[in-house]
């Protein structure tokens, strides 16, 4: 009776480890099987890419005094097709009389790293409230208009603008 | 046709000790199966067995044996044993000779069917447990997995966007940095419609102007008569030596403040405090 108890008792302590044994092999296919599928490698990338991005805007704190559009994203004789239009179109609309306008993608220099740039000229004529109502209006618009020379000259009852002026493309945008 | 054989009283006391418990009394009988499968030929047995049992089955336990190996188109021999349901105990083994060659069945008492019984409906019981168990946890465990997969699928898009944002912001920091390597700092078509709004603000009544120069940010007013066109107004005037024309002065006009400029026409520019 004894023999027979004690190995009863060992096969019983078999069995537990066997028992043990599967529940640990389990719980291990069972971890696997809840985690998604190169869990490890897609959590250090999120993180890294957290960083990085948290980097660069620590170092962007600045003031910048341009318009958040100021620099067009299309080729720059696009934008200089585009400023034509715009001027037409104010010009237009206000009833000013233009002339002589001009606009062309200038070619890139051996610094043009960042802009490229698309310069302008006209003429109007007309009342003084036409020309500061066209002016606004392509104020307005985008990308921003910089202004090299302006000759406001006052006749009888009109005036005469002749204007130069640029905009500025990003150079990773060519056509 | 079966042919069932009369009964038969196995002898079991012989070289019985006398103190030992009687042995129970055995019946046997032999029965022959006509051709079949070997299923079949059970079966049937079983069948003649039953029918042919010396008692009322509720009061026997019975076993059929097969006693020649079974052979295609042949009938088989098989034994019937009888014994009364209460001498076989927990355990029973009969052996005997039947047609000359020794044949042993096995009873095992209600009793012990019941516990046999029980033990395999404790067993189909836990497989049935531990089967719902593995499929319950194989559930959760791909529910998590779904869920995980979700949340790190809205994260990597979150951190995508958010690296977006922060190339935006560094192109556009560029961007600004070279306008103002440029020179382009204060010269965009508000800056130039600022000066001439404070011209018009700052013109005196008796000024008569011909001429407003702009030339990158720098203000040169033709005026007629002695007198400033302007009222200072933050600006300061300076009048050239010499006369342009006969009555008519070149006058310079300094900057305006930088707050001036960006606010005088609301010009919308970038306070760009973006970060961490």
């Amino acid at each position: 009776m004894a023999a027979n108890g004690s190995v009863n008792v060992a096969r019983g302590g078999f069995l537990a480890g066997i028992a043990v044994i599967l529940g640990v092999a389990s719980f291990v296919a069972l971890v696997q099987l809840a985690t998604p599928a190169n869990f490890s490698e897609r959590r250090d990338k999120i993180g890294a890419e957290i960083e990085s991005a948290r980097e660069r805007l620590r170092s962007g704190r600045t003031t910048i005094h341009y318009a958040r559009s100021a620099v067009c994203n299309i080729p720059a004789q696009v934008a200089a097709d585009d400023l034509r239009d715009r001027v037409k179109s104010a010009a237009a609309t206000s009833g000013l009389s233009i002339s002589g306008i001009v606009a062309t993608a200038s070619p890139p220099g051996e610094d043009a790293q960042i802009l490229n740039t698309a310069t302008f000229q006209f003429e109007a004529n007309g009342r003084l409230d036409q020309v500061i109502s066209v002016l606004r209006t392509l104020a307005e618009g985008t990308p921003t208009i910089f202004v090299d020379t302006a000759d406001l000259q006052s006749h009888v009852t009109d005036v005469n603008l002749k204007l130069t002026g640029r905009v500025f493309c990003a150079v990773h945008v060519q056509s | 046709m079966m042919e069932p054989a009369p009964l038969r009283l196995i002898n079991t006391e012989d070289g019985a000790a006398a103190s030992e418990p009687p042995e129970p009394k055995v019946f046997t009988r032999t029965i022959s199966a006509p051709p079949g499968a070997p299923w079949e030929q059970r079966k049937a047995a079983t069948l003649e067995a039953r029918i042919g049992a010396p008692l009322p089955l509720r009061e026997l336990e019975f076993q059929v044996v097969r006693m020649d190996r079974w052979r295609p188109g042949q009938a088989s021999k098989f034994a019937a044993f009888y014994v009364r349901t209460r001498d076989v105990g927990r355990r029973f083994s009969a052996e005997a000779i039947v047609d000359g060659q020794p044949v042993e069945a096995v009873f095992v008492g209600r009793g012990e069917r019941a516990s046999a019984a029980r033990k395999t409906a404790i067993f189909a019981a836990a497989a049935v447990g531990g089967l719902a168990l593995g499929a319950i946890s194989l559930t959760v465990a791909l529910s998590a997995r779904h869920g995980a997969e979700a949340q790190l699928e809205e994260l990597e898009r979150l951190v995508r966007q958010k690296a977006a944002l922060a190339r935006a912001a560094e192109a556009e920091r560029r961007e600004a940095k070279a306008l103002d390597q440029a020179g382009m700092a204060g010269r965009s078509l508000y800056g130039y419609l600022t000066d001439l709004d404070w011209a018009s603000a700052a013109k005196t009544p008796t000024a008569r102007i011909d001429a407003i120069h702009w030339d990158r940010g720098a203000i040169a007013v033709e005026a007629r008569g002695d007198d400033p066109p302007f009222a200072e107004q933050g600006r300061h005037l300076t009048r050239m030596d010499k006369p342009l024309r006969p009555h008519v002065w070149l006058w310079g006009v300094g900057p305006g403040s930088p707050q001036a400029a960006s606010t005088a026409l609301n010009a919308p520019t970038v306070s760009d405090s973006r970060g961490g």
